[in-house]
């Protein structure tokens, strides 16, 4: 018997208390009336003796209670010699590899064969637990003797789209070694594959005493061409100007050339030849996606001709669309800022936006809620109706980006925003260095792909009163520490305040590389078409909701056209593991629906092995015997068997007959002094 | 049904004393003779013709302005009896194991005595006393005596500590003519000071009775577990053992009842000993017999 919380059993002490109630403390007896004691003498010698002797067995009842509670508090568990008996036999943990790779051939067929084999050959008392380790490590089955359960299980694995690691089986094993506290053998079905070996050899180390026992079915690195990626856009605004690029792979090949096919909804678009060098990449280049209005489900295939053609395709969604209005209000004089800003929406690489220049006066008369994105390039001051309608327009969803050049009112507050412009700084030149940029988020979007803003000099800038709370983020900061670009957010939308003009005068940025792509994945966040990706890796996980859809149902209709998530994962799952490879139809809670391209990770097309030595290297670090701190030697593990429920319901007996027995002690005096008569 | 009528458990359950001292003696005298004897009292019982040698005092000159006849006017002979009862008061009397105390149980005997002598003519007289006298009713057989009897004994409580030697004192200064004195007491004395406190009441030809009413429980202790026992009257602690109770306790009980048997039968006293517990015929037949033994 042991404890699982030792340190209670200080609690002992508290034995003293009904030793201190019975014996220590003064003995208080109800005086019995009595006529006269003209006959009695005083003798007290065998009054303690007696007094002792007449509540023992309350006392002991009391001192058993304490010595339970505190027992069930330290979780006691036996160390059942029956239960040591039962699972005398050796540990084996049958662990199948049902990764992606393992598809190849009847490698899946074969290991499910052999792991059923290794199943069969346990003996009496032996115990066996399934786990696949083909992407998370998963225990199919607890550590059992039933072969039956054992073989039910291995049956019902199938082969996966995920990628195998051995760090994570060995984490498991490792696991499994310190739960069973013994020593483990430890048969593993697989294809030991070079791609599924840790950056660290430390991660796959095991345990001393976990014997690895490899079954591998390949022997030799299989040459294996596959479609290693494919970059194409999520959005299709004009078909002639869509670049699709797919990267074929070769692994262990040799100059091969190879037919490279553009499909869209099954129908083959383009097809083109590509030559891979041997053991290396080419790219294959579509100009042109002949996709119909909607989502469209597209493929990359090659002809691989290899032995594993699973592989061979990469599987991506478009979804074509008009492009969207956008509204750029401007000053009256300013000719510049539209000028600019069209020319870098129209060298997008997707034409997703077709700007509507229009004055403060213009844009009052009419309604925001048609564009994608609102633009105010140093308005000047705005008539009330279209703040309240830019008000309106962000509460609702909507983005506006407002750029403060000379027209700015110095104290003015800026619409929908909060933020207050203090003053517009300008330069004179004769003093003063224009400022630069000084400080960067790249991780907002607008700033994505490593843009250089070296060369950029801002001339006139604003400076801004914000606050500082955590719907504000400052994603730039100029040279001398004031705010360029700040983000708000305000009800559903984002006011983004640019604290300069996008014109030629304040800055120079139009006139830099740079304001392209600052334009282009500004306004793409804006308007929403940069926020959300379609191609996904198996076992990825996808976010179904934000913090304010709680209880709100998505649904995921999956590759087999089955709903993926059950009822209760419909309304509270806040991510979706990805499980298998295929198109994933997302309804989200907004109502927006999207489509999800879900491929195999690629390391798994690389069918080049592990090396003998470091097999042989990973065997060695589970060489010896367990040495865990309760553990026996093979053949005599104990197991704990917690016993603190019987211990509980023991006390609850206990207490019971405390209350009868102590009742009798505290009934009424006069009732107490006729009870001490006997009658 | 007899037995059920003396039996004290019963009667502590009847609120009204004189009920109880009828129900008693009702229940315990059926039938009791009159006097066997004539005397001068005030209830008619014969006319004689006179011979010579009476009392002319006794003759009816009435009967005799009529018939010119002599004759003597007969009345029911008085038993020149007289009873005194003597109830002991003291705090020990109101000890009980059960649920009638011992003084109950006095007030019980001494009202049933009442009654029944009052039945017998006989002249009673009640005397309360603990360390000093309480109540005393002198002894007469005028109207309502037993009422005066009754609502006395009703009235007695259990009071201080017992002393026999002051109150006995005065006692001698009630007793005019001779009859029976019955002491209803515990006796918590030593026996040859009680009896010779009392033995004086026999000098005027009284028969003294001494009625020792004792609880079961001061007869025979049976306690479970060393008790406290404090003393009713002087309120003094003591822890005793049953062992104790069991063994010396109880002889030396025995030793003092039979000590105050003997030194009763040595003064001349009569010695009652009464249990409790034990229905209330005891006292009543040994009344009886003692009044039978005068006669």
């Amino acid at each position: 018997m042991g404890f699982l919380a030792p340190w209670f059993l200080g609690g002992l002490a508290l034995l003293g208390l009904p030793v201190y109630i019975h014996l220590l403390r003064q003995y208080k007896q109800t005086p019995l009336p009595f006529s006269s004691l003209m006959f009695f003498e005083r003798r007290t010698q065998s009054s303690i003796k007696h007094r002792r002797l007449k509540y023992l067995l309350l006392f002991t009842l009391r001192c058993l209670f304490v010595f339970l509670l505190v027992l069930a508090f330290s979780r006691p568990f036996l160390k059942s010699s029956a239960i040591a008996g039962a699972t005398s036999g050796k540990r084996e943990i049958i662990a199948l590899d049902n990764s992606f790779s393992m598809r190849q051939g009847d490698h899946f067929a074969q290991a499910k064969k052999d792991a059923l084999d290794a199943v069969q050959s346990l003996g009496a008392g032996d115990r066996g637990q399934v786990i696949t380790f083909g992407g998370a490590a998963r225990l199919i089955t607890e550590m059992t003797g039933d072969k039956q359960a054992l073989r039910a299980a291995i049956a019902g694995i199938e082969p996966g789209d995920d990628a195998s690691s051995y760090s994570e089986l060995s984490r498991v094993l490792r696991s499994t070694a310190e739960t069973q506290k013994s020593d483990i053998t430890a048969e593993v079905f697989t294809d030991l594959q070079k791609s599924s070996w840790p950056a660290s050899f430390a991660d796959a180390r095991l345990d001393a005493g976990t014997k690895l026992n490899i079954h591998s079915y390949a022997d030799k690195a299989i040459p294996n061409f596959t479609v290693e990626s494919v970059d194409a856009p999520r959005r299709v605004f004009d078909t002639k100007k869509v670049r699709t690029l797919a990267t074929i792979a070769g692994f262990n090949t040799p100059d091969a050339t190879r037919t490279v096919t553009l499909i869209a909804n099954g129908k083959t678009l383009e097809s083109k030849q590509v030559k891979v060098p041997a053991n290396g990449r080419a790219t294959a280049e579509f100009l042109t996606l002949d996709a119909p209005y909607g989502v469209t489900k597209c493929e990359v295939r090659i002809d691989s001709a290899d032995a594993f053609p699973d592989d061979d395709r990469w599987l991506f969604a478009v979804e074509r669309s008009d492009p969207k209005p956008a509204l750029l209000v401007h000053s009256n004089g300013d000719n510049a800022s539209p000028l600019y800003v069209r020319t870098a929406l129209d060298a997008a690489t997707e034409a997703a936006f077709t700007v509507e220049s229009q004055t403060p006066e213009q844009a009052a008369g009419g309604t925001l809620s048609k564009y994608a994105f609102v633009i105010l390039s140093d308005p000047g001051p705005l008539p009330q109706r279209l703040e309240e309608e830019i008000d309106k327009y962000v509460q609702n969803g909507g983005s506006v980006l407002i750029a403060l050049g000379k027209n700015a009112v110095p104290g003015a507050k800026l619409p929908a925003a909060g933020i207050q412009l203090l003053q517009i700084h300008t330069l004179t030149l004769d003093h003063e260095r224009p400022l630069t940029i000084g400080q960067m988020d790249n991780s907002y979007s607008s700033f994505g792909g490593g843009q250089n803003w070296d060369g950029v000099d801002f001339y006139q800038t604003a400076k801004l009163a914000f606050p500082q709370d955590a719907n504000t983020r400052i994603a730039a900061r100029l040279s001398d520490g004031s705010p360029l670009l700040v983000d708000r957010k305000n009800g559903e939308g984002h006011i983004v305040v640019f604290a300069s003009a996008l014109d030629n005068v304040a800055n120079n940025l139009p006139l830099q590389p740079v304001w392209l792509p600052f334009i282009e994945q500004t306004t793409h966040e804006m308007g929403g078409i940069g926020a959300a990706r379609t191609n996904y890796r198996v076992g990825s996980y996808v976010d179904l909701r934000t913090a304010t859809e709680q209880n709100v149902p998505v649904e995921i209709i999956g590759p087999d056209n089955q709903r993926a998530l059950t009822l209760s994962e419909s309304a509270k799952a806040a991510t979706y593991q990805f499980p298998t490879q295929g198109f994933y139809d997302i309804r989200r809670a907004n109502g927006r629906e999207e489509m999800a391209a879900v491929n195999p990770d690629r390391r798994e097309s690389d069918f080049t092995l592990v090396t003998q030595d470091t097999v042989n290297l990973w065997k060695n670090t589970g060489v010896g015997s367990f040495t865990g701190t309760s553990a026996t030697s093979a053949g005599n593990t104990e197991e704990h068997s917690e016993i603190w429920w019987w211990v509980l319901a023991l006390l609850a007996i206990l207490a019971v007959a405390e209350t009868v027995v102590g009742d009798r002690h505290l009934e009424p005096v006069g009732q107490q002094a006729g009870r001490q008569v006997e009658q | 049904m007899l037995q059920r009528f003396l039996d004290p458990q019963v009667l502590a359950s009847i609120s009204s004393l004189d009920l109880v001292a009828k129900t008693v003696v009702d229940g315990f005298v059926a039938g009791l003779h009159r006097s066997p004897t004539f005397g001068f009292s005030q209830e008619f019982a014969e006319y004689r013709q006179y011979v010579e040698g009476d009392d002319l005092r006794h003759v009816d000159w009435n009967v005799f302005a009529r018939t010119e006849r002599i004759y003597l006017k007969r009345f029911r002979g008085e038993t020149n009896s007289q009873l005194l009862i003597l109830l002991d008061t003291s705090a020990s009397m109101g000890y009980t194991s059960g649920n009638i105390t011992k003084l109950d149980y006095g007030r019980f005997m001494a009202a049933s005595l009442a009654y029944l002598s009052s039945g017998q003519r006989d002249a009673t007289g009640l005397i309360i006393f603990d360390e000093d006298v309480i109540n005393y009713v002198p002894p007469s057989t005028r109207q309502g005596q037993l009422s005066r009897n009754l609502h006395a004994i009703e009235k007695a409580e259990a009071g201080k500590r017992t002393d026999f030697s002051k109150p006995f004192m005065h006692f001698q200064q009630y007793l005019r003519r001779r009859g029976i004195v019955i002491v209803i007491s515990d006796f918590y004395d030593d026996p040859k000071t009680i009896c010779k406190t009392v033995e004086p009441l026999r000098f005027h030809g009284n028969e003294v009775v001494l009625f020792h009413l004792l609880d079961p429980q001061e007869i025979a202790p049976k306690f479970k577990d060393p008790v406290l026992l404090v003393d009713v009257e002087d309120n003094v602690a003591m822890e005793v053992t049953p062992e104790y109770a069991k063994t010396e306790y109880k002889q030396k009980m025995d030793q003092h009842i039979q000590g105050l048997r003997d030194e009763a039968a040595r003064a001349g006293l009569e010695y009652v000993f009464m249990d409790t517990s034990k229905p209330l015929d005891v006292g009543l037949r040994n009344y009886l017999a003692i009044r039978q033994r005068r006669m």
